[in-house]
């Protein structure tokens, strides 16, 4: 059986996924631009289904948050206490971790990065190697 | 309105349109039901409005190479390049017509996987 943290730390997968695609499509858009100096308006990760807040930050801070698995980025005093404590605060948004347990296994499992990168891998294991590409032969992953 | 501009606006709704595909390939393996935030996929490379969506409803959008999932009101950004082919309560779907469709179609990432599976099974 789910726990209501669970459920809310999958959602939260969904927002960080969200999050990190709307980072992509800024960072594409502006790749002569610095980081430091793109605004990105993300949406809070908090979990809460009715929840979709928008949060103005620095592409650049927003790249810190997502360094470390366990932090999402939420809207102030969108924190839940019982599974996460405020590590860093704006005047538009808190960073939050998730204790160590089993809560905090989710947000490392759903990870957008962490997901990116299996999802890398996979692919290049798929890929058939170079010299069977160049001699046409088939080839079976 | 010339191919280059009809071109640009295509590439930029296939970038927004490959990012959903992102959201919904992330839901489905968290196993995350109910309505999922997807981006606008309009023309303007500054909008980043949500829509709620259920992952069926974005499945019958991707249906369609050429259709493109947009909050209503933004079809303006499309500047004519195709016409809304469907309306429902938060959303509309829009289709690229002309050169924007054929553009669209070449970027569509699913229609390439599905030529690689008729391959596999000819």
């Amino acid at each position: 059986m789910h726990s209501r943290h669970d459920d809310e730390a999958r959602r939260r997968g969904v927002y960080r996924e969200l999050n990190d695609q709307l980072a992509k499509l800024d960072s594409t858009f502006n790749e002569s631009t610095p980081a430091a100096v793109v605004r990105v308006t993300l949406r809070c990760e908090c979990g809460n289904r009715a929840c979709v807040r928008a949060i103005p930050m620095m592409l650049s801070d927003y790249e810190r948050v997502r360094e470390e698995p366990r932090r999402s980025v939420i809207a102030p005093d969108h924190e839940d206490p019982e599974v996460e404590v405020v590590v860093a605060e704006d005047r538009f948004y808190a960073v939050v971790e998730t204790f160590a347990g089993h809560a905090s296994r989710i947000p490392v499992d759903t990870d957008p990065r962490r997901r990116a990168n299996l999802k890398q891998a996979k692919h290049s294991r798929a890929q058939p190697p170079l010299d069977a590409r160049s001699e046409g032969r088939k080839w079976i992953a | 309105m010339d191919r280059l501009m009809e071109e640009r606006i295509a590439r930029n709704d296939a970038a927004f349109r490959s990012a959903n595909e992102n959201i919904a390939e992330a839901a489905a393996e968290i196993h995350v039901d109910g309505a999922l935030p997807f981006i606008c996929e309009c023309a303007n490379r500054e909008c980043n409005e949500i829509v709620m969506l259920t992952a069926s409803d974005y499945e019958s959008v991707r249906t369609d190479s050429r259709h493109f999932l947009i909050v209503p009101g933004h079809q303006s950004a499309e500047q004519n390049v195709g016409e809304v082919a469907e309306r429902h309560e938060n959303y509309i779907v829009y289709e690229k017509r002309g050169h924007a469709g054929d553009v669209a179609e070449q970027l569509d990432e699913r229609a390439h996987l599905v030529s690689v599976d008729d391959e596999a099974a000819a």
